[in-house]
């Protein structure tokens, strides 16, 4: 993900990459050498860097509360990638901390600025289909959860790594959870998590259902699906048709397994620079911290569940 | 609801001689249908029950019980529609009634004809698919009304509705029984106290978890009644039986909604078919009154579960709420 907030940063105008660092010498180097950017050795010398605003915090979720606790002391507005933490505690002191340092915490929710999921959730919240009763989300992708993703204790599964993103858009759009029930499974038997069906009731009363999956072949996959006491609203990505390209080359434009949508800007770039109003202060955060908090104890419950096959009441 | 495709069904047969229909609570209804139809009505169950073999019982689930044990006291077969009944102990009577005459019980699960389910065993028992680790279906359609919302006719609304079909699919996948349910229950579509949406999660005997979203939640507009869709994670692949999408699309130049006109296989002629066929030659029907009984606990397990907020085993149906 560093990598692709890199790429971000080079497309904006609004902001620069001014360095890098990581917990491995040679990512850093890598990713600098791409950028034209400065390495910092340590954690320390970049948020004491004067000339920084604000640091992008794209390790592993297990590895997000140190270096983003490091910029908030150091000054600097912290942009985490989600999920927020890893566990409850470090999220709250984030929170905490950000709040006592006065300066932002942002959390990178993208979905929330791709353009299906944006016009889904302003269709219902502008009440084209009355009060959601039922609702399904389903996110797959086809890319296995290796290295750190292999470990439950560091990166959730498809529950923290995929599920969230539904979370925290089904938060937005309906409201608060009230309980949460899930089943996951890993289909070698071994590893992380690779599947996993999760059951929201909201305190509105809506119930949803959310798949979270990283056992497709190939591609990637979105659907959604809201009904309502006034109707009923679907989205499905393998409906957008919008360009295909037959060729014997490999056809489809993706990025490390995620989509292309032939939409006028790229989400990441749309969240970058809503970020970049953010700091300048002629915005208010979409995700801060309240929200990502929300998303990662739904998150976290259902990881709950899944290992004791019982209901959790938030 | 089904009735005017059955009764169409029992037309195409050479071997079906005679064919009555009995309304008692709406006898005009009757004649008018029967006359569209080239049929005969009868007004009472004694009359019809004199002249005929089998029996089709259509009307509300909660008359199932006396209508099928009136029919076996006077030897005649019986598919009834589903759910079965609206209890276990109704079930259970019909199922012992009928075995004590000597007469076929089937019930009305027409799912089990579909070719695109009946490939899916099929690769799955050829190991295409692996060990089952997990299915996510759907049986979804749209509000009937009429008695399947009279809860004292109906014994309740969406989950008795829509999970017994997808409950007996799961069964005949996987080879084994259902374990326990979970089932988040809703009432936010129609806001009445009939439940017309429904999440459910089932444990199934081969340790593998289904989930059924069994909600009225097409609208009125939908282009087709709605869907059974079961998706399969194997261990080996991923299948995905969408059982009625095949169908061609109409879009009337008037503003009317568009509709989804099926050209799959008629799966209620296959399975009237299948009942005739058990009640001429003594042969087992595809669902019999046992396969109706597990299906309709899998819903009253799901209604116990939304009661109490926990997981529901099907043996402690009689005390669902209880821990440990």
């Amino acid at each position: 993900m560093g990598a692709r907030h890199a790429v971000c940063l080079q497309v904006s105008e609004q902001a620069t990459l001014a360095g890098v660092w990581s917990r491995t010498a040679e990512h850093a180097a890598l990713l600098a050498a791409d950028n034209a950017a400065q390495v910092y050795p340590t954690l320390q010398q970049m948020v004491c860097d004067p000339e920084l605003d604000a640091v992008i915090i794209a390790t592993p979720p297990g590895h997000h509360a140190e270096p983003a606790l490091a910029a908030i002391r150091g000054g600097k507005h912290a942009i985490v990638e989600k999920p927020l933490a890893r566990s409850m505690a470090e999220a709250e002191l984030l929170l905490r901390e950000a709040k006592r340092a006065g300066v932002l915490l942002l959390t990178g929710h993208v979905v929330r600025f791709f353009p299906a999921f944006r016009a889904l959730h302003d269709q219902v919240v502008s009440g084209t289909i009355g009060r959601p009763a039922v609702i399904h989300m389903s996110r797959e992708t086809a890319t296995p959860l290796t290295g750190w993703r292999a470990d439950m204790a560091q990166g959730g599964g498809v529950i923290l790594d995929l599920g969230i993103h539904e979370f925290d858009w089904l938060l937005w759009t309906l409201g608060p959870v009230s309980r949460v029930y899930s089943r996951a499974l890993s289909r070698s038997g071994r590893g992380a998590d690779d599947y996993a069906l999760t059951t929201l009731r909201f305190e509105s009363g809506a119930i949803a259902e959310v798949e979270s999956s990283a056992l497709r072949a190939s591609g990637f996959r979105t659907y959604g699906e809201i009904a309502g006491d006034q109707g009923l609203l679907t989205y499905d990505s393998e409906l957008d048709q919008a360009l295909s390209v037959d060729t014997d080359a490999p056809g489809r434009a993706v990025w490390q397994g995620l989509p292309t949508s032939y939409a006028g800007r790229s989400a990441y770039v749309e969240q970058l620079e809503h970020w970049v109003r953010c700091i300048r202060g002629q915005e208010e955060p979409e995700v801060g911290p309240d929200q990502a908090c929300a998303a990662l104890r739904v998150a976290l419950a259902a990881l709950d569940s899944a290992a004791s096959a019982k209901a959790v009441t938030l | 609801m089904h009735s005017r495709s059955y009764l169409l069904a029992l037309a195409a047969r050479d071997d079906v001689r005679d064919v009555l229909l009995l309304d008692e609570s709406r006898p005009a209804l009757a004649d008018e249908v029967a006359s569209q139809l080239g049929i005969d009505t009868v007004k009472t169950a004694a009359e019809l029950l004199d002249h005929v073999d089998a029996v089709i019982i259509t009307s509300a689930n909660a008359d199932h019980r006396r209508m099928a044990v009136e029919a076996a006291g006077a030897g005649v077969h019986v598919l009834a529609e589903k759910p079965l009944a609206t209890s276990v102990a109704d079930a259970e009577a019909m199922i012992a009634a009928c075995s004590h005459a000597g007469v076929v019980l089937a019930i009305a699960f027409p799912c089990p004809f579909s070719p695109a389910f009946r490939a899916l065993c099929e690769r799955y028992s050829q190991g295409d698919l692996g060990r089952l680790l997990a299915i996510r279906a759907t049986n979804r359609g749209s509000m009937p009304g009429g008695f399947f919302i009279e809860l004292d006719r109906s014994g309740g609304g969406a989950v008795i509705d829509h999970t017994v079909h997808v409950a007996d699919l799961l069964r005949r996948l996987t080879g084994t029984d259902p374990v326990s349910v979970y089932a988040e229950i809703g009432h936010g579509l129609y806001h009445q106290t009939w439940d017309d949406s429904g999440l459910l999660t089932i444990a199934m005997g081969d340790e593998s978890i289904a989930t059924l979203d069994c909600s009225w939640s097409r609208p009125a507009s939908y282009p087709t009644w709605g869907d059974v869709n079961l998706k399969v994670i194997g261990t080996k692949a991923t299948a995905d039986a969408r059982l009625f999408d095949q169908y061609i699309a109409h879009y009337p130049s008037e503003s009317a909604p568009a509709r989804w006109i099926s050209w799959g296989s008629d799966l209620d002629a296959l399975m009237i078919d299948d009942f005739i066929d058990a009640v001429t030659s003594s042969q087992r029907p595809m669902s019999t009154g046992e396969d109706g009984l597990w299906a309709l606990k899998v819903a009253l397990a799901a209604y116990a579960s939304g009661s109490c907020g926990a997981p529901v085993g099907l043996d402690t149906l009689d005390r669902p709420c209880e821990r440990g």
